[in-house]
């Protein structure tokens, strides 16, 4: 976990020095690099992540849990973190309208993903009333 | 000849007494009244042979014997409520996570998808337990309306005819209110106050920290007011039915000791013991209907402090990481499992102390 913790410090540093030397020269690969690094974190980030997740997982199935829910979730926040990092990089390329397309189809990603949860929440309210 | 026609009309009347405790105390009896009790009390107090007839039982109960059936009890209550808190935590790490991305507008609709998944995993095991209360609540009323009128006949047999009849009356009355307030009034008040703050949570148009406080003080008003009511005129109509029936008692030993030739002390005595016992078979009886009550709700109580744990815990982490929708989510269903659970021990309080106060103020 420490040792991936390093390696994306590590990553984010040689990014930016990269990103820093090739912006003098070409702004075009100075935004392949901002992409690629990203990329990379967004990688390592998640491979950290996904192992104590799946424990966690493992441990509640065991215990008869459903987690389902939690699924969805986890997939809002990556959807949102994924829909950010774009937004971002095209915001860096000067792509604003394409940054402000990506966030709605992020919004949109996200609502359709939590339809089924409020669906869930209001049968949830309105058993309580019944 | 006088004498003999009295001693023959006291010897009908105290034989009604005996006949009767006979008559309704059979095993077939007490098999009776276990098959009032649900699934699981039923189980526990065969398997410790707890029976209303003999207090035998209560030598092998003793305070390890308790805090262990208590451990169980834990045990198997403990998985619903700590697997759900861990899914909150996570949650709740899930949406602290989201100040990573700032302000931008796909955090707010994560943020709101977040709220809504927690709002699901708490909703649905709170909804099974507000029905088991509702369902326990209900057993509890049957098990108590088959109680009832057997113990009121153990009293009446121990000479106390006043006591019995009116303390039978009181305390069906007590159960069926009780019964009918708690799953058709304070239930549903709860109920309604669960489904808007669900409903508040993935719409924060509705307000609702005006109505929380107004349905606890209403809920707690509502029972306490039947409780405190029912216990005082219990109280009151115990200790003077007591002074009549003792003074009835005691007029009849006067009487057989002074109408009936020669056996006339000792059959005065007689009537003391056969009041003795009888005493003793009231109170095992009584206890029995105590254990009773405690084995009905205590599962349902544990469970509930269980849930009041893990609530306040989440409640803890999501404030502390600035998590405050679901942070005001998990206090909202905090507030409905404590009025629960007050509920409950209200109920609980009513049958024990009753039954205690009719055993401790009657005696003879």
């Amino acid at each position: 976990m420490i040792t991936e913790f390093w390696k994306i410090m590590g990553i984010c540093i040689i990014g930016a020095v990269l990103t820093l030397v090739l912006k003098q020269k070409s702004s075009e690969y100075a935004f392949a690099v901002v992409v690629v690094t990203g990329v990379i974190i967004l990688f390592f980030a998640i491979k950290t992540v996904a192992e104590p997740i799946n424990l966690l997982f493992e441990k509640l199935s065991d215990s008869g849990v459903k987690t389902e829910y939690f699924k969805i979730a986890l997939k809002a926040v990556g959807i949102a973190y994924i829909t950010d990092f774009i937004a971002d990089a095209s915001r860096d390329a000067g792509q604003t309208s394409i940054a402000s397309k990506a966030e709605l189809a992020g919004k949109a990603a996200i609502f359709l993903l939590s339809v089924p949860v409020l669906m869930s929440v209001l049968e949830t309210a309105i058993g309580f009333i019944k | 000849m006088k004498k003999i026609i009295v001693f023959i009309v006291l010897m009908f009347i105290f034989a009604i007494p005996v006949s009767a405790q006979e008559g309704f105390l059979k095993e077939s009896d007490s098999e009776k009244l276990t098959e009032a009790l649900p699934q699981d009390a039923r189980e526990y107090m065969e398997e410790n042979e707890i029976g209303a007839l003999t207090g035998d039982w209560a030598k092998n109960l003793s305070f390890s014997s308790v805090i262990n059936d208590i451990w169980e009890i834990l045990k198997s209550k403990v998985t619903n409520p700590f697997a759900t808190m861990s899914l909150m935590i996570g949650v709740v790490l899930l949406s602290s996570s989201l100040t990573a991305i700032g302000n931008s507008t796909s955090s707010k609709t994560t943020e709101f998808a977040v709220t809504a998944v927690s709002a699901v995993l708490i909703a649905t095991p709170i909804f099974n337990v507000v029905n088991s209360a509702c369902e326990i609540m209900q057993t509890a009323s049957v098990f108590m309306t088959a109680f009832v009128p057997v113990f009121a006949t153990v009293v009446v047999a121990n000479g106390q005819a006043v006591t019995g009849t009116s303390m039978g009356a009181l305390l069906l009355g007590a159960t069926q209110v009780v019964e009918l307030v708690g799953t058709h009034l304070v239930i549903p008040l709860m109920c309604g106050y669960l489904s808007v703050s669900i409903a508040s949570s993935v719409s924060p148009i509705l307000s609702k920290t005006a109505l929380s406080e107004s349905i606890k003080k209403l809920s707690f008003w509502i029972m306490s007011f039947f409780t405190t009511i029912f216990l005082g005129i219990l109280s009151i109509q115990t200790v003077i039915n007591a002074s009549a029936d003792s003074l009835s008692i005691k007029t009849a030993k006067f009487v057989i000791g002074a109408s009936v030739p020669l056996a006339g002390t000792v059959l005065a005595e007689a009537l003391t013991t056969v009041t003795a016992s009888l005493g003793i078979l009231k109170t095992t009886v009584a206890i029995y209907g105590v254990i009773a009550c405690v084995v009905i709700f205590l599962p349902l109580l544990i469970e509930l402090v269980l849930w009041r744990i893990c609530l306040n815990v989440t409640s803890i982490v999501s404030g502390v990481l600035s998590v405050s929708n679901i942070s005001k989510l998990v206090k909202s269903v905090d507030m409905a499992i404590s009025v629960l659970c007050g509920i409950i021990l209200l109920s609980m309080a009513l049958f024990v102390i009753s039954l205690t106060v009719v055993v401790s103020v009657s005696k003879v």
